[in-house]
This record gives structure tokens, sequence and C-alpha cells, in this order.
């Protein structure tokens, strides 16, 4: 047995899978984008190939965080879907076409031969008769990315390449869908239920009142920033390390957000408090030290708010308290 | 209160006491408005900022130079060669009108005949004074003056409305914001006290914003939002419907009367809100009538089918009448501040623009400083009491908050609310502890009492402080540069002015024919029109997009492609912004990817985007440069002749970090140069004109290098014996 895999090993070096391989093997499959990693990747890339290959060199890990590759994945898989959708059989006289897509955690060792130090990356390889060791390296195209539709993109490249015409069968989420219908039929059937609570709900002024300051206190400190430009959350160093604030009026991470408007937020209530509450406690002793509490507390926070300010680095000289000597 | 009136002091009455103090507080907040917006002044010189304000300080020329009615009809044949633009029809001339206004009282009534320039320069200081005065009566009416005056001191220096008005940036959002805030303030009057004249005031401030700015329809929006919210609460009253039908119906017909706004207010999608609001507004007018004559059942019935009906009708209408064309769809600014996304993919030109970029943290406490932390206090403050207008000051800081987090530039609309509500906030606050009363019993004083009230006063007091600090701070740090002029500090301090910009458009001024073109990337259209005087074919203003890509297209082609649109477009000289030498990073090779990719939106088959990069996909300049690159007009003009400056070594591009080989020395056939300034920030080139025994301008080029004996490197010394 050991030595029929070892012997299928020495043959898939010089040789890669044969099309009727592939092609069973994709057609076994719910998703046509196949995965690629170290165990299969010589024996499709490796040798003559009678088929067209385009590989989405990716990484979904939280440690390396790559946005835009969270961006490409979908988009690729709907491409490879939709022309199988279109070609279930492959292509009678022509060369085939296969989608792949590599982990890195997966597949070190194929991400390695490429010498790669940023990702995404979309391989491109055209058929071939050369039988060199190691020739897909060489026989690689580059995808570059641009702005814009990445699926109009990729496919006006991919056309260029093959000469083949795209079609695109965008699925319909059935499971996205019926969480939207069950999620309307119970609120409507609550509604109905509890009429009178949801009006007094939607009439109380506290309501509308929590919604707006939170709403301020989200707006004002930059979350549709990360919205717009999905920042990460939070940045791990491989050493364990972590960072949460970017140097830098123009960025910031998602928990900045969160770490700021508490401070807004904390501030905000002291005050009111100041203002709502301590003149109501007719006890002077008391109320001098709820005052001198709450005044304390306001004073560490705004230094706190100056000093997280002048992390932001621009050279900003104002601190009521060094927390940290510079 | 009657024993209040009586009150004097030395025998003076209190009231008048008041009345003076409040008038001293008042110049003193715009002397403080004003003087904190003149560093720049003090720094450089009375000098227009900027490219937006460059045009319309050409256009008050215009204005002041002729009469009004020539000034609406101004057909502009020197920008946007050969085409022209139709300049009264498409300006908002509310900016230009005013500060003509000025200099002609100043002229005729005090026989002060003032340059015009100096007017320009200084408009927005002296309307950031008036801006405090209204913040102050707003607040007023919010809660109460003492609120007011706070109000008007935040508004006076807070850095977000200081940064679009420091002396110098000449621009139409110098004048808005103190109109936004007189509209507000009027329409809050009027919906208060149901007054017609109020409501016609603020019909009147609106027209004045809306021939002033594009923004207006902002207050198009919000205060039909403010109606719709109030019936939605249920606080109808006639009042609320005199205030906003008399607004509505004159600010309407008023704003038709700009030019350029035309028939937009009953066509585009963007007034739909209001024109809704009016017909909602006479319904429950009619259903409040209804309701007072027949009896509660029967009106529960008529309530029900009649709002059935109008939803029905109101929502067919707006889709009928967008398809027929008949109502224009919304604006793809208006769409890109919703779909966060839609600028991306669909308007680069918008999307390249960095005023329209999303806004981190940061900036919103830059600009605003404690205010920031202050604004949700009097939000809840405003909950609390939640009259009418306060209503008004919630929707407005809802709404602002989320567009000034999409786009960096609302900063600007967002600041006055934040200015208000934090003056509310602070006023409350200091109402209680400078409220020395309840410190005395009888006769004894409470020690513990007056230390709490003294710790809370003196903290915030110390708070204050540091809020004039920061903002000075800011100001002077990042909102005094003209931009035109740039200055740095040489090792041992001293500043070190840069002044490129002004030495070459006035190169171009005095030394080229008064009828030359000049051909240059959008952004320094309006400066060199301004600054020079001189014909351009693309501006700031980016209303042909198809030009733009025109001009994209020449600097990204070969020589021989660039001259045939050169000769086409009666081009004499082109200029290019270069940073390399310096290190000023804003320069057209760093814009050079919009350039192309602005072109290849027009002609993909000739200009490709992919082709500018390096095999590997790297912008570059150096050796490894791709061919395209190399062979582009851009980069010719940027490096001709750049590595002879580093003696026998490669050339250093210190924006880019890259080393310009010296051995691959662009080669220019079809231009020369004429002019590059002290840093090379600018450089300018003449287009050569067609040989004259009919050579190929290639040809003939190579001939003069052969004749020359060596290539053309070093500098020509002038014949000084064939001169005598």
């Amino acid at each position: 047995m050991k030595i029929l895999i070892l012997l299928l090993q020495i043959i898939g070096l010089s040789i890669a899978l044969s099309n009727n391989q592939l092609k069973s093997l994709v057609q076994s499959k719910s998703s046509k984008l196949i995965s690629l990693t170290d165990e299969n990747f010589e024996s499709i890339l490796q040798g003559k190939r009678d088929y067209h290959i385009i590989a989405l060199l990716t990484s979904s890990s939280p440690q390396i965080n790559c946005v835009l590759c969270k961006e490409i994945g979908p988009e690729l898989e709907i491409i490879a879907n939709s022309w199988f959708k279109d070609h279930p059989n492959g292509i009678e006289d022509d060369f085939d076409l296969y989608f792949f897509k590599s982990e890195f955690l997966e597949s070190r060792k194929l991400f390695g031969l490429f010498q790669l130090n940023n990702i995404p990356k979309i391989f491109y390889f055209p058929p071939t008769n050369s039988t060199a060791n190691r020739n897909y390296v060489s026989e690689k195209v580059e995808y570059q990315f641009y702005q814009g539709d990445h699926k109009d993109l990729m496919i006006r490249w991919f056309s260029e390449l093959t000469g083949y015409k795209f079609n695109l069968y965008i699925p319909v989420d059935k499971t996205k869908l019926a969480i939207h219908a069950i999620l309307g039929f119970t609120s409507v059937f609550l509604l109905k239920r509890y009429k009178k609570y949801v009006f007094n709900v939607l009439k109380s002024k506290n309501t509308w009142g929590t919604l707006s300051l939170i709403l301020i206190l989200l707006f004002t400190t930059g979350y549709m920033f990360n919205q717009i430009r999905g920042s990460p959350y939070i940045i791990e160093h491989q050493d364990g390390r972590r960072e949460f604030f970017l140097p830098g009026q123009q960025t910031q991470l998602g928990i900045e957000t969160q770490i700021i408007s508490f401070v807004y937020g904390i501030l905000s209530i002291l005050l009111i408090v100041l203002i709502k509450r301590a003149p109501t406690i007719k006890t002077d002793s008391i109320n001098l030290l709820l005052v001198s509490i709450i005044s304390g507390l306001i004073f560490v926070m705004f230094s706190t708010l100056l000093a997280l300010f002048g992390l932001k680095g621009l050279g900003f000289p104002y601190r009521f308290i060094r927390f940290i000597k510079f | 209160m009657s024993n209040v009136n009586q009150l004097t002091i030395y025998g003076v009455d209190i009231q008048l006491i008041r009345t003076l103090l409040k008038i001293i507080i008042f110049i003193s907040i715009a002397g403080a408005a004003i003087s904190s917006r003149l560093f720049s002044v003090i720094r450089f010189e009375a000098i227009i900022h900027e490219f937006d304000p460059w045009f319309n300080f050409r256009a008050t020329k215009y204005l002041v130079t002729h009469s009004y009615y020539e000034f609406l009809n101004w057909f502009d044949d020197r920008t946007w060669y050969p085409l022209g633009r139709v300049t009264g029809g498409t300006l908002y001339p509310g900016l230009m009108v005013t500060s003509g206004a000025i200099w002609h009282i100043l002229k005729n009534y005090f026989k002060l005949p003032v340059d015009i320039r100096n007017i320009c320069v200084l408009l927005a200081p002296a309307f950031s004074g008036l801006t405090a005065i209204f913040t102050y009566f707003l607040t007023k009416e919010m809660k109460d003056s003492s609120a007011g005056l706070l109000a008007a001191i935040f508004m006076g220096i807070a850095p977000g409305y200081i940064s679009r008005s420091v002396a110098g940036s000449y621009d139409n959002e110098a004048i808005a914001i103190t109109l936004l805030m007189a509209t507000f303030y009027f329409w809050i009057k009027s919906m208060k006290i149901g007054s017609v004249f109020y409501a016609t005031i603020t019909a009147l401030c609106y027209f004045y914003m809306v021939s002033a700015w594009g923004g207006y329809v902002f207050i198009t929006n919000l205060i039909p939002l403010h109606v719709f919210v109030l019936l939605l609460m249920g606080r109808y009253n006639p009042k609320l419907y005199t205030a906003y039908t008399t607004w509505y119906a004159l600010g309407t017909l008023a704003s038709m009367q700009i030019p350029f706004v035309g028939f937009l207010p009953i066509r585009s999608n963007d007034h739909m809100a209001a024109l809704g609001v009016f017909g909602l507004l006479q319904l429950v007018a009619f259903g409040d009538y209804v309701k007072s004559k027949v009896p509660n059942k029967q009106f529960k019935s008529f309530l029900i089918v009649s709002v059935v009906f109008v939803f029905g009708s109101g929502i067919a209408a707006l889709f009928g009448l967008t398809a027929m064309g008949w109502i224009a769809p919304w604006t793809g600014r208006f769409y890109s501040l919703w779909d966060t996304n839609y600028a991306k993919i669909h308007i680069p030109i918008i999307a390249s623009v960095s005023e329209h970029q999303p806004t981190a943290w940061p900036a919103f406490f830059f600009d605003t400083s404690m205010l920031i932390w202050l604004f949700p206090a009097g939000i809840y403050l405003c909950f609390q009491d939640l009259k009418d207008e306060h209503v008004f000051v919630i929707i407005y800081s809802v709404l602002c908050s989320y567009f000034a987090g999409v786009m960096v530039r609302l900063m600007l609309t967002l600041t006055p609310v934040i200015c208000v509500s934090g003056a509310i906030a602070l006023s409350k606050l200091f109402d209680v502890y400078l409220n020395i009363k309840d410190a005395f019993h009888g006769d004894n004083i409470s020690i513990s009492k007056v230390i709490s009230k003294l710790t809370v006063l003196l903290s915030f007091g110390f708070y204050l402080f540091y809020f004039v600090l920061h903002c000075t701070w800011v100001t002077s740090n990042a909102y005094s540069s003209p931009s035109v002029v740039l200055a740095s500090r040489n090792p041992d301090g001293s500043q070190n002015l840069i002044d490129d910009y002004r030495e070459a458009y006035y190169w171009l001024r005095m030394n080229t024919p008064e009828d030359a073109k000049v051909m240059a990337w959008w952004d320094y259209g309006y400066q060199i029109g301004g600054m020079a005087d001189r014909t351009t074919l693309v501006d700031n203003n980016t209303w042909n997009n198809t030009h733009i890509a025109t001009v994209g297209k020449a600097m990204a082609s070969p020589e021989n492609v660039s001259y045939e649109i050169l000769k086409k477009h009666d081009v004499d000289y082109v200029l290019v912004i270069f940073g390399g030498l310096l290190g000023y990073s804003g320069d057209d090779i760093n814009k050079f990817l919009w350039m192309v990719r602005i072109a290849e939106g027009i002609w993909p088959d000739e200009i490709k985007e992919r082709d500018f990069f390096t095999d590997r996909g790297e912008y570059k300049m150096d050796k490894d440069a791709s061919e395209t690159m190399k062979n582009s007009l851009m980069y010719k003009l940027c490096y001709w002749r750049f590595s002879e400056l580093f003696g026998g070594r490669d050339g250093v591009d210190r924006v880019r970090n890259q080393q310009i080989p010296i051995n691959a020395v662009p080669e220019l056939n079809v231009v020369e140069e004429a002019f590059t300034s002290e840093n090379w920030i600018v450089r300018i080139y003449k287009v050569k004109d067609l040989d004259n025994v009919g050579r190929d301008l290639y040809d003939a080029t190579k001939f003069e290098n052969k004749k020359s004996g060596k290539r053309n490197r070093i500098v020509k010394r002038p014949k000084i014996d064939l001169r005598e």
C-alpha cells in the first residue's frame, strides 16, 4: 500500500491530474471553488496541464486580518459556481477551466514556493506541455487588484486570458430569506399581541432619548469610519502584543470607537449627575462628598481622554496628568 | 419680578447695566472670533487660500468691474478652452454679491476705497462674528441668555468652524454658516409665536442661503423633518401651520430666482420632502378642522380612510413622476451620503476628493475639544424639557452626527449644534452652582456648600481655560496655512517660506502672451486663472468629465500622441507640479493615477492603468518603471534633467524614495523647458511649434542636438560677444 502511494507521488511529480479526474472531483463538490492545500497542489499544478487554472491565495484567519481577502473569497466563489452552472460537463473541444482557493494555514509550503509577502493573490496558470520541475512557478500570471466591482474586474481579466465568456448567477441566500421571513412574522405577531406595550415604548421619551444618545455617541466616535473602511477591531501581533490605538488622525481601530464612546458617555453621565442629582441632596456633608468625588472623576476621565488623544500622535501638547512618560 | 426693574447700582438701572455688559461681551466675542482667524494674515500676508477661493475671488473682481447683469450673464472664455463656461448661470452668487456690496458701500458712502482683495480676505472672519451673535439668539430660544452667551463664545472659537473661515479662505461656507444659524433662529422664533413676519424673515434668510451655498438642501430637509416629527408627536397647532406654510411658499419662490437653482425645488427629489410636508400640513389642518366639527367616532374612520388614500397616492405620484422623468432622481452626492459605497464605485471624481472621506474620532475631538462630551449631556437635558424647539436641536444633532461621520467636510454643519448643546449643558451646571443663595442658612454660611460649589466652578473654569488653549493651538497649527505658500522650519528654527506657486504663476503672467493657453491638471485651474490670468483647459469646476479625461490622456500618453492633443487644443504651455526635489507629496506624480483612471474611463483601448505599474504591480519611477510610464508625457516633464542635479549620481525622488537613474534621462521632443521654480515644485514647458521645414519634431530635435555637438545637457551660456 505504502509503495503504491509512493509510486503515485512519484508519478504525480511529473504528471498533473488528468482533466477527467479533476472534472469528477469538481462535480462531486458542492462549492466549485476547490481548496488547494499542501497535500494536493503538486498533483494539480505540476507538469503537463490540459486545463486552465485560476487560484486564489488567501487567508481568512483572524491573526492575519486581511480585509480584501474576505471581500474577494465569496465573489470568486460566485464566479466559479456560475461557470460550472453554465458548463456542468466542461467544454467539449477546448481546455476546461477550474477554480481553486488556497488557505494560508493549510498550504504554507505553497505560499513559500511563490515567495509571497502579501495576500490576497490571484494567479492564472495556462495549459502547458512543459514537464519541468515546478514549471508552474514561472508560468503563473498575476491579477492586479483595482478599485471597483471585483466580480466585474475579475471576469474581464479571466475572459481576456482564457477567451471564454462568463455569465454571473448570483444565488439567492435561502437561509437569509428564511430568517427574514421568521423575523418579520414574529415581529408582526408580537406587535399584534402586545400592541399596547409597543405603543407605550414608542411613545416614551426615554426610548427615543436613549436611542438618540447612543447614535450620537457612536457617530461622533468614528463608527461610520469603521463601517466604511472596514477597519479591524484590534491588531494582534505574532508575539501576543495587542494594539488598541493606531497613531494618526486619519485612522482608527474598531475598539477605539468603543473606548472613546465609553469615555464620552461616562463624562456626560457624571456631568448630568452634577446638574440633576447633586442639588437634590440636602445634607451638606454628603453633598460635598458626592460633588468632590464626581469632580475628581471628571478630572481623571478628561485627563484620560487627553492622554488617549495624545496617543494619536499629532504633537498635541496638552495633558492634565502624564500617565505615560515620553 | 417687578422689583428687579427697580434695582439700581450707584443710581444706574440694573437692566441698563445688564444690556451694557451684554454689548461689551458681544464685542469681545466678535473680537476673539475675528482675531483668532487672523493667524495666516499675520504670518504670511493678506492672500487668498487654497483653490476654490481663487475662483470666487476672480468672479468677485469681475463683479466689481462689471455690472450685476453682466455678471449674471458672464460667459467665461478663459476657462475650459475651447468650450468656455457659462459662469453666471453655474455659480452661487451670494458670496460675490456680498463682498461686492460691501465694496460699493465702503466706496460710495464712506468714501473708503478698499482693495477688493482685502474685503475678500477678511470677509470670513467678519461673518464669523455675526455667526456668534446668531448662535446667541438661537441658544437663547432654547434656554436663556446665559446659555446663549456661552454658545456664542464656543461658536466664535471652535476650530470646527474656524477650519472653513480663516482669513483668506474666501469660500461659500464663509457666509453660509452665518446664514444657517440665522435661518434656524428665525425659524424657531416664527414657529414658537406663529408669526408671519418672522416666517418671512426666515424665508429671506433661506433665500440668501440658497444664493450662497449648495448646502442649503440641508435646511430644505431639516425644517420639514422638524415639522413632520412634531406632527407625529401630536403637537400640531395653528402657529406651526402659519410658520411653515409662509416659509415654504416664500422660500421656494425666492430660491427659484437663483439661475443655478432654477426649477430644481419642484423637480429634484432632494426638495420633495419639503413639498410633501407642505401637503401633509394642509391635510392635518383640514383634519383638525373636521375634528372640531364632527363626533369622535366618525372622525376616526374619516382619518383612517384619508391617511391610507393620501399615503398611497403620494407614493404613486412620486414613483410615477420620477419614471416619467418629470422629477429628477437624487443627485450623486446625495446618494453617497446614504449608500457609502456609491461614490467609490460610480463617481471617481467625488471619491478622489479628500474632503469626502469618512471621519475618524480624533477629528471630532480635534475640532471641538471638550464640547464633544458636553454635547450628549446637552441633548439629554433637551430631552428633559422637550419643548418644540428642543425637538429641533435633537433632530439636527442626530442627523448631523451621522453626516459628519460619513464625510469630513460636514463637520462644519455639526459644529454649531455641538456648541449650542454644549452651552446648554454648561449653563445648566453654572445655574446650579453659581446660585450662592442656598449656601446661606439665615445668617450662617455653610462651609461645605461653599467648598462643593467652588470645586465645581473652579474645575470647570479651568476646563474652559484649557478649551481656549486647545482652540488656539489647533487654529494656529492646523488651519492657518494658505497652502499657496508653504512654510517649513530651518534646522535653527527660523521659518523658511516656499513660494514656488506664486513665483511660477507670476512668471506666466509676465512672460507669456495674454491669450496663451496653459494645460495643467484640474486642481490648478482656478489658481492659474486667478494668479496668472491665463486661459486654462480644465479647472476645479469639474463639469465636463470628457474634457478632464482629455487632459489626463495627454499627460498619460507618449509624446507623439500628446502632441496631437496639445495642438488640437491650441495649448502653448504645459504646467506640472513636481515635489520630488523637496519632498512635497501633493504633486502630480502622486495624482497621476487619477489622471490615468479618468482617461481610461473614456478611452479604455488607449490608456490602461495596468500598463503604468511594473510587472510586480508596483508604482515605480526608478529603473524598474514600466515602459508606458517612462514614455508618458507626465513622467518626462517631471524628471526632465532631474538627475543632473545630483552631480553624476542617480537622482533621489524624496517623495517616493526612489532612485531616478542618471543613464536613462527622458528625452523631450515636442516641448521645451520654459521655466522651473526655485524648488522645482512648478515646471512649465512650452509646446514647440510645427517645424518650419516640415520635419518630424523628433528628427528636428535630433538634428538640433547633433548640431550643438552635445545633447542638450549643459546650460547654454548667453553668447555675450554676439550681443555687442
